[in-house]
């Protein structure tokens, strides 16, 4: 996709004609894919061009796997619903969907413990159920997505760092067959982006933690060294001798040092 | 001055709960610890010396995360080496 990495730059191309960009990016398109859609070629290059734009954005990530699972089902040749699970701290559940099918048949697996998705995400791996109808890896869901009308399932894990896993579902209700190659490729593609929005919000909320700790450990500093000022003028000590008088006061109280500054501070201002 | 041999008392003691040189840092930090993570990391390792002072507020933040854990003040300070 790096032929999309012009348009990074916060420039909104998508729905306004632009040959020359289209053109090249068909070019770097594999030609089954712009073969099997049977859609305008136009589209899914614009498809290709939003997923590269929507996982840079500083959007939340619940917004971005919407929409990267909204143009899953437009773009993935017999797919009818598309959701996304992820795994934190040993709890699945679903961030996005398209339709109340694909949730129901998700949450199905939570309670389980187990399922194509759940395993796709823990694993990494692609699992497909060719026929609903006839599956002896995941007869109980099978049974239930049947009951709903979904003859066939894909369901990719994420490429992800430890921690956070995740997988993108795809379910089929037509009578076209399993999901093939073609759907499987493109279908690897999108779990890939979601992967880097993925990864891109654990490292945001990583910095945001830092940034906190360190917002934290400045506070706890700068109350320490007011209330070293104030022992001093008062004590007429050095400023370690300042610390030490509150290090042995936080030990025999077991107070919070920064507690003990806290109310030197307050006693001198009241 | 205090001595490479009060480094390895602290190492011991960080060696004995969860946090890694970062977490102690930051902590050493919070109380108005004046050396960068990458001298703990020596002062631990015992390749610096510090002094008394720098030590006993290294020392206390560890001993702050032990009063946490319901424990004694197990690290030693300063004055009773």
């Amino acid at each position: 996709m790096t032929d999309h990495t012009a348009d990074r730059d916060g420039r909104d191309d998508i729905g306004e004609p632009d040959s020359t960009r289209n053109s090249d990016g068909i070019e770097n398109l594999p030609s089954e894919v712009a073969g099997a859609l049977g859609a305008p070629v136009a589209d899914s290059v614009r498809a290709y061009s939003e997923l590269a734009k929507i996982v840079l954005n500083q959007q939340p990530l619940g917004a971005v796997l919407r929409r990267i699972a909204e143009l899953a089902v437009e773009i993935i040749p017999g797919a009818d619903d598309v959701s996304v699970t992820l795994i934190e701290h040993n709890r699945a559940r679903s961030v996005a969907f398209t339709g109340p099918l694909a949730i129901a048949l998700d949450e199905r697996q939570y309670e389980a413990g187990f399922g194509p998705c759940m395993d796709a995400a823990v694993t990494g791996q692609l699992i497909q159920i060719e026929d609903t109808g006839n599956s002896t890896v995941y007869p109980e869901f099978s049974r239930q997505a049947r009951r709903h009308g979904i003859r066939h399932t894909l369901s990719i894990g994420m490429p992800t760092q430890q921690g956070t896993t995740g997988a993108l579902n795809i379910y089929g209700a037509g009578a076209a067959g399993p999901f093939d190659s073609t759907a499987r490729d493109i279908a690897a593609t999108f779990a890939g982006y979601a992967a880097i929005a993925l990864l891109n919000a654990a490292l945001y909320a990583g910095t945001l933690d830092e940034v906190s700790q360190m917002r934290r450990a400045l506070a706890s500093r700068a109350s320490i060294e007011q209330a070293k000022g104030i022992l001093m003028r008062d004590q007429r000590c050095t400023a370690d001798e300042a610390f030490a008088i509150l290090r042995e006061k936080s030990s025999r109280t077991n107070r919070k040092l920064r507690d003990i500054a806290q109310s030197i501070i307050d006693e001198a201002i009241a | 001055m205090r001595t490479v041999n009060a480094g390895a008392l602290l190492a011991a003691g960080l060696a004995m709960t969860d946090l890694g040189v970062s977490d102690l840092w930051l902590r050493y930090f919070a109380l108005g610890g004046a050396y960068p993570r990458q001298q703990l990391q020596a002062y631990l390792a015992g390749a610096d010396a510090w002094s008394a002072h720098e030590h006993d507020v290294a020392a206390h933040a560890l001993n702050e995360y032990f009063a946490d854990q319901g424990m004694d003040h197990p690290v030693s300070y300063s004055d009773d080496l």
